[in-house]
């Protein structure tokens, strides 16, 4: 479904990512671990397409489809899903309304009719339940004076929406209390299905305990330096990334 | 009829006012001291704060107007037709080139009426110290004819549209509506003036209201420009408000070639709250200049200004507003958001707040931002499918709906909507 071979990017003449190859298969959930500073929130732009990354060398495609060559909107048009690590704030734009028009984008991306206002609002019901959100939420502003777990839930709730085949969650467990991770990890699992698949981007295993990953990968200085099943992050958890990272240019 | 002139002053200016217009005599008298002190004024030039960025066509005081012209066609009442179907008004006053037309009007006498031929001598009392007027106030209170008066008695409630059209003329010709709202002990009144034109034609609008908001009384009054990209708009509102008056002036500008527009606000009874709102979508080669004077004469009074504007292509804003905390005037809360988004190099954008505080225990506070649309939120928006178009409009729309939910009157509020919504389509 998702292939990244040989992945390199930089920021501003820094690189970052020196080589990523990864395949992600429909149905598969894979968890990418790794210290401060290693590449996995960089990996999760580069996918999504923003533009302040560069990407100088290798590809990425999605059922076959070169991805780096299209727009961010395309590439979510076409399946990709960021949720974000720190969600951004938009004053004044109703969240109901964006996640109408993003959902008709879609619709339209892909040939289906779209929804009216009334239609969207009973999909919507339907998915704010899943994420537990009160239907309040819909009427706010995008994420403007919500907390940081209902941040991550307004993600996951868009994810919802949006059904995307690959997901990307970016550290979405960080500043989240053990009910709110329980709510998002429940959502998550609500949404997995064999067409889909997640990549899960975390420091910790508590989100694992919640969501149970087919894969663990660990990224230092812009690779995947191992990789292994749920037992790694165990791993991890218990003797941290030290003994699997080498100094840069080391 | 147009004026024929031969000197640098108008006709009337200099003989008066127009005579075959049945005024009273102490309006006359209040004339003739108006001339006088015309006289001494010149005009405001770059070194005047308030005036600094205002580029205004020097013979704009003589510019004249129109007399018995009553000029109303087909075009005219099917745009009057049009907007009263907008804003679904059941009480309206319609003026064309700046006479009021009954024809097209629709209003109950016991709270308002047109500001035309009789003019009550209480209207005196409401009048600004003429020593005190500037030019354009002076040539207002010389040669107004039109307007509107609205008095809502104590506990009563009143909601009025005054619509102005102006209808092309082969001259450049000006207008000077003298409007006049009070609103006794706890009224309340919502109005609305919508100035439009039908035409691309140039003519200068310079109106003068004068506002006095009584004890625990609230007004609503919220001003649309969508007019000529020739015009040339100044309007200066003059309120006061007595002890718990609540006031809320929403100044919405979509198309004008100049406006400028001055609100001054005095506090005289403690607990008294004003909000101050702006709204500017300027898309071609105009300019909007908001002016606010805030005077807390009295303390334990709010006020909050919020003007926001979207500027393309060459258009310009300039926002200059002084806040006055008195000597005394303890507890007062006052605050300045003066907002700007530049979609174009070319636009550009002057923010001027100040706060000149004698009291030392007060919340005042003043920001500016003038930008870009936020590129992170853009990517946002782009990542969940939408365009770079549909993203733009999108956080344009967001920008604006900050001031249009402050609103209050539902009617001026599904109005600014209903035009964001036209203008901002993907």
């Amino acid at each position: 479904m998702l292939t990244i071979h040989n992945l390199h990017a930089q920021i501003d003449e820094n690189k970052i990512l020196n080589g990523i190859s990864l395949t992600v298969k429909p149905g598969e959930v894979h968890a990418i671990m790794g210290p401060n500073g290693s590449g996995k929130s960089t990996l999760a732009k580069v996918i999504s397409g923003d533009s302040h990354y560069e990407v100088t060398d290798g590809e990425v495609t999605l059922e076959g489809k070169n991805i780096l060559d299209m727009d961010p909107e395309t590439r979510a048009l076409s399946g990709i899903f960021l949720a974000f690590q720190y969600p951004v704030e938009i004053p004044g734009v109703n969240n109901a309304e964006f996640l109408r028009m993003a959902y008709n984008a879609k619709q339209k991306f892909q040939g289906k009719p779209e929804a009216d206002p009334m239609q969207f609002d009973a999909i919507l019901q339907s998915k704010l339940e899943l994420v537990e959100m009160s239907p309040d939420f819909a009427d706010r502003a995008v994420n403007f004076g919500f907390s940081g777990g209902e941040k991550k839930r307004n993600e996951i709730l868009q994810m919802a929406v949006l059904n995307p085949k690959i997901a990307i969650l970016d550290e979405t467990d960080s500043g989240l209390d053990i009910d709110a991770l329980r709510i998002v990890a429940e959502g998550v699992n609500q949404l997995r299905s064999p067409d889909n698949a997640i990549i899960l981007i975390t420091h910790y295993q508590r989100l694992l305990n919640f969501i149970q990953p087919d894969f663990v990968h660990v990224l230092a200085n812009g690779q995947i330096v191992k990789s292994g099943d749920k037992s790694l992050a165990l791993e991890l958890e218990a003797r941290g990334y030290d003994w699997l990272v080498s100094p840069v240019n080391g | 009829m147009m004026i024929t002139m031969n000197t640098n002053l108008p006709s009337d200016v200099i003989s008066g006012y127009d005579h075959n217009r049945q005024f009273p005599a102490w309006l006359g008298k209040v004339r003739q001291e108006a001339i006088q002190h015309f006289h001494k004024l010149t005009l405001p030039t770059k070194k005047d704060e308030k005036w600094k960025y205002v580029d205004f066509p020097s013979t704009l005081v003589e510019w004249p107007v129109v007399e018995d012209q009553a000029v109303f066609n087909e075009t005219v009442i099917s745009l009057v037709a049009e907007k009263i179907g907008e804003i679904q008004s059941e009480s309206y006053l319609v003026f064309v080139n700046g006479e009021y037309v009954p024809q097209l009007s629709r209003f109950s006498p016991e709270n308002s009426r047109p500001l035309s031929l009789e003019i009550p001598e209480t209207f005196l009392d409401m009048l600004h110290s003429i020593e005190n007027e500037d030019i354009f106030e002076s040539i207002n209170t010389i040669r107004f004819t039109d307007g509107v008066l609205v008095n809502v008695d104590q506990e009563q409630t009143a909601d009025l549209d005054v619509i102005w059209v102006t209808v092309p003329s082969a001259k450049e010709i000006s207008f000077h509506p003298r409007n006049c709202f009070k609103l006794d002990k706890n009224a309340a009144l919502n109005i609305r003036i919508h100035s439009i034109s039908t035409g691309e034609n140039s003519y200068f609008m310079n109106a003068v209201s004068l506002v006095e908001v009584g004890n625990g009384a609230k007004l609503n009054l919220s001003f649309f420009a969508n007019e000529s990209d020739a015009a040339i708009h100044f309007s200066k509102f003059f309120i006061t408000c007595a002890e718990n008056a609540v006031v809320k002036v929403a100044n919405f500008n979509a198309a004008v070639g100049l406006s400028r527009t001055e609100i001054d606000v005095d506090f005289l009874g403690p607990n008294a709250v004003a909000e101050i709102l702006g709204l500017n979508y300027l898309v071609r080669s105009q300019t909007v200049h908001q002016v606010a004077s805030v005077n807390h004469v009295v303390g334990e009074c709010h006020c909050e200004q919020v003007v926001k504007s979207i500027l393309d292509n060459e258009s310009c804003t300039d926002y200059y507003s002084t806040v006055n905390v008195a000597v005394g005037a303890q507890l007062t809360v006052s605050n300045q958001l003066n907002q700007t988004l530049m979609l174009s190099d070319n636009a550009e954008s002057y923010s001027r707040p100040q706060l000149n505080i004698d009291a030392d225990d007060v919340k005042c506070g003043h920001g500016a931002t003038v930008g870009q649309l936020e590129p992170g939120e853009l990517f946002y928006l782009k990542s969940r499918g939408l365009s770079e178009a549909q993203g733009q409009l999108l956080l344009l729309k967001g920008f604006s709906q900050d001031v249009i939910n402050r609103v209050e009157d539902p009617i001026s509020r599904s109005l600014w909507t209903q035009f964001l919504a036209d203008r901002l389509k993907f």
